[in-house]
Parts: structure tokens; sequence; C-alpha cells
């Protein structure tokens, strides 16, 4: 790491000029990084590899920089890595000093965006790939078995989860999301922090074992949440070979950050067990 | 000035705009300004063991805050609470302070420990114990 803060400073800048442009298309505002003062597009894309790259530009060298430093950081690593990252490491680059509290909270954002973007890709192209394997199935009789879109065949996938329609194929097809083998008790008839803690939780850990369950009812009309809201407390029990080498914190940080969103759209609380397959008895696969 | 005191009036100050009690932090910007940062530092510094909890420890708002104060109850060791249900600044400005975003928050000597889970998996290892103990004679 460059010593100097100044010079790191600069080095910032010196990124800034290589970045390759992000072609004018791609300003779109989903692709843009919300809460910085400048304005910052990301984008990435997944190569054959099945490896994450990204794009990103900006209006404004430094932020062009910090950009940059995160493009060529993060570009080649798979989607659970992107994933994976807490925000810390931008503590050890040691610019924090260098730059004002909005920056330093754009530059945080802009990792944040990366990582929605990629798991948003990701799940895009998860859903495609089960479509297919369930089309070639070949089952016949009722398009509305699986959970494929409404409209039956080759339908648009959304570029985000679609919440609403649950997912049957998880266990019995077995090979699409991995070895993931899911218990789901209570049921699911396709609620949507559900779903969504699901696939990402899924995607960001890959894990062995997973069991979600709602206990929103054992915490009915408690301080803070508001009366009636369902799907806000959940116990998730993750055995995964991620957890490796992380201490508790660190463990369920990982997963807070893969359920951002959830958090936002009115998950309001988790009890979590993470455990390796080692802790957990189970044999690796 | 008291610490409730001293963040409500960080609050005035803080960004606007912001949907403090949702806490969103994957959404606009950040409530954790450089005072209520300040202000959590130097309260953490002050006071060895905190508990940031739902209610206070006669009357806890949540099972899981609960918990947290029985455990520590039962560690017998001085801590404070703080009641983030009376503030929704702090609320969502502990949420990014310790990149966790639900209650209860237990910090011990200014570092933090855990939820309520964490808080359980230590006071049975014995090790929560010894966290504190450590920090009382720091």
């Amino acid at each position: 790491m460059v010593p100097d803060a100044t010079q790191r400073y600069k080095q910032l800048l010196y990124y800034a000029s290589k970045l390759k442009p992000l072609a004018p298309e791609y300003h779109v505002q989903e692709n843009k990084v919300v809460g910085c003062v400048s304005q910052v597009w990301v984008k990435p894309s997944l190569g054959e590899d099945g490896l994450v790259y990204f794009a990103a530009d900006s209006d404004s060298q430094l932020t062009k920089g910090l950009a940059a430093l995160l493009v060529e950081g993060l570009s080649g690593a798979t989607p659970s890595q992107i994933l994976r990252i807490q925000p810390d490491f931008i503590q050890l680059l040691g610019l924090s000093q260098k730059l004002t509290p909005s920056r330093n909270n754009g530059f945080l954002n802009m990792l944040l965006l990366m990582q929605k973007r990629t798991l948003a890709l990701f799940m895009e192209q998860e859903k495609r790939r089960k479509l297919e394997e369930s089309s070639s199935a070949s089952l016949g009789g009722s398009p509305g078995v699986q959970s494929a879109e409404p409209s039956g065949g080759d339908a648009e996938v959304a570029g985000t989860s679609n919440g609403s329609k649950e997912d049957p194929s998880g266990s019995s097809s077995g090979g699409s999301t991995g070895a993931a083998q899911v218990h789901s008790v209570n049921g699911n008839n396709g609620r949507p922090i559900y779903t969504g803690m699901k696939e990402k939780l899924e995607a960001g850990l890959s894990p062995v074992a997973l069991e979600i369950e709602d206990e929103s009812h054992q915490h009915a009309g408690h301080a803070g949440v508001h009366k009636g809201a369902s799907e806000t407390h959940f116990n998730v029990k993750i055995v995964s070979n991620a957890f490796d080498g992380m201490n508790v914190v660190k463990r369920h940080r990982a997963v807070y950050q893969l359920l951002q969103e959830e958090f936002a759209n009115g998950l309001h609380a988790l009890s979590l067990s993470t455990k390796t397959p080692e802790e957990a008895g189970v044999s690796k696969s | 000035m008291s610490f409730m005191g001293k963040t409500q009036t960080v609050r005035r100050t803080a960004h606007s705009g912001c949907r403090a009690s949702a806490g969103a932090s994957s959404g606009g910007g950040s409530v954790l300004t450089p005072e209520l940062r300040t202000a959590v530092e130097e309260f953490l510094q002050e006071h060895k063991v905190v508990l940031f909890m739902k209610g206070n420890r006669q009357f806890p708002q949540c099972g899981f805050s609960n918990t947290c104060v029985q455990i520590l109850n039962m560690v017998q060791v001085p801590y404070e609470t703080v009641n983030i249900l009376e503030n929704e600044t702090l609320r969502a400005g502990m949420k990014e302070y310790s990149s966790w975003p639900t209650f209860p928050q237990i910090y011990i000597d200014g570092e933090f420990i855990g939820g309520c889970d964490i808080a359980i998996e230590l006071y049975q290892s014995g090790e929560l114990k010894e966290l504190v103990e450590k920090a009382l004679v720091s």
C-alpha cells in the first residue's frame, strides 16, 4: 500500500485516468450510485468463465479514481466472493482521512451497488438456467406447475428476483443451485421476504444446508414492529464452507450484508445459526 | 449533557431526508454524522459494557433485548443500557456504526461484540465472563 496519504490521493487520480470509459447507454438509473455527490455509474457483467467484471464511469476525477479502484480490485472474482466483501477494507486502504465524509459514503455506496447489481445479474442468470433445465426436463402438462412467469414459455426474465413467485423446483431438482438442500418449515406460499432471503443466501453462501423459519407470530405486536406485519422475524440456520475462518460476528455480518434489501423491505430481526460443515457434523459436498 | 441529550441535538444537524427509522443503509445518505460518531465513541469509552436495546433493563420491549439483559445480569457486571426506541437518529446511526442492522447490540470495552445469538453463545462458552472481566480491569 502506498504509505503517504497525498501519494494515495494522486494514485487515485492516476487510476481515474486509466479507467476505460463506460458507453453512454449504460449511464442509466439502475447503474447509478445513490448518495454520491458526483455522478457515478457501475456496471457488472458476467464473463463466460462465470466471473464478474466491472466497468464504471464518473463525471468527477476523484470518484472516477475510487470507482476505478473498485473495478480493478473486484473484477475477475466470483459472484459469491463479491457478495461477501465487507466494507471494512475501505479503512485498510487508508483513504478515509483524505476523503470527506460524503466521499467516504459515496465509496461505500459504490461497493454496495456493485454487490447489488452483481447479485441481480447472478439471479437473472440462475433463473434463466432453471427455466432452461425445467423446460428441457419436459414435464409436459400444465404450464402453471413451474415457478416460471405467468405467460409461460420463454417469458421475459425480470432483472431482480420475482419475489411473489415461489420456486418449488428448489429441493427436487437439486442440481440447479448447487448443493443446497432447502428444508422450509411453515410452508412456502410465495412470500417475498422468505423467497428473497433464500435466493440471496443460496447465491451468496452456497450453503450445504439452509433452514428458514418465519417466527413473526412469536413477536407480533412487540415494540418497534408495526402491528400486523408478517415476515418480520426469522430463524435462519446456515451451514456453509464460506464461514470457514470467520469469527461469529463476521459470519453474521456476511449474512446481513446479503439481506440488505430484505431489511429495507420489512425484515426486522434474524436469529442466526452459522456453522461450517465440520462444526455441523455434516460431510463437505 | 447526557448521551441521549447529545444524540438528540445531533439529530437537528443530521443529514436531512433520511428514512432513519428504516435504517436503510442500501439507500440514500448516511445518518452517522461525525458529531454522532464522536458522541457514540465517547460514550463507549466512558462505559465498559453497553447494551443498545429496545426498552430498558426494567422493561425490555423485545424478547432478544430481554435475553441480553438477563445474560448481563447473570454475568453480574455493571452495564449501561441505551433505549434506541427513544431516538430514531441513534437507532439508524448505530446500525451504521456497528455495521449491524438489528438490536440489541452489545459493546464491551468500546468494541462491538454482537447481538443476542452471539451473547448466548459467548455466555455458554464462558467467554462473555472473560471479556467482561478483562474490560473491567483495563
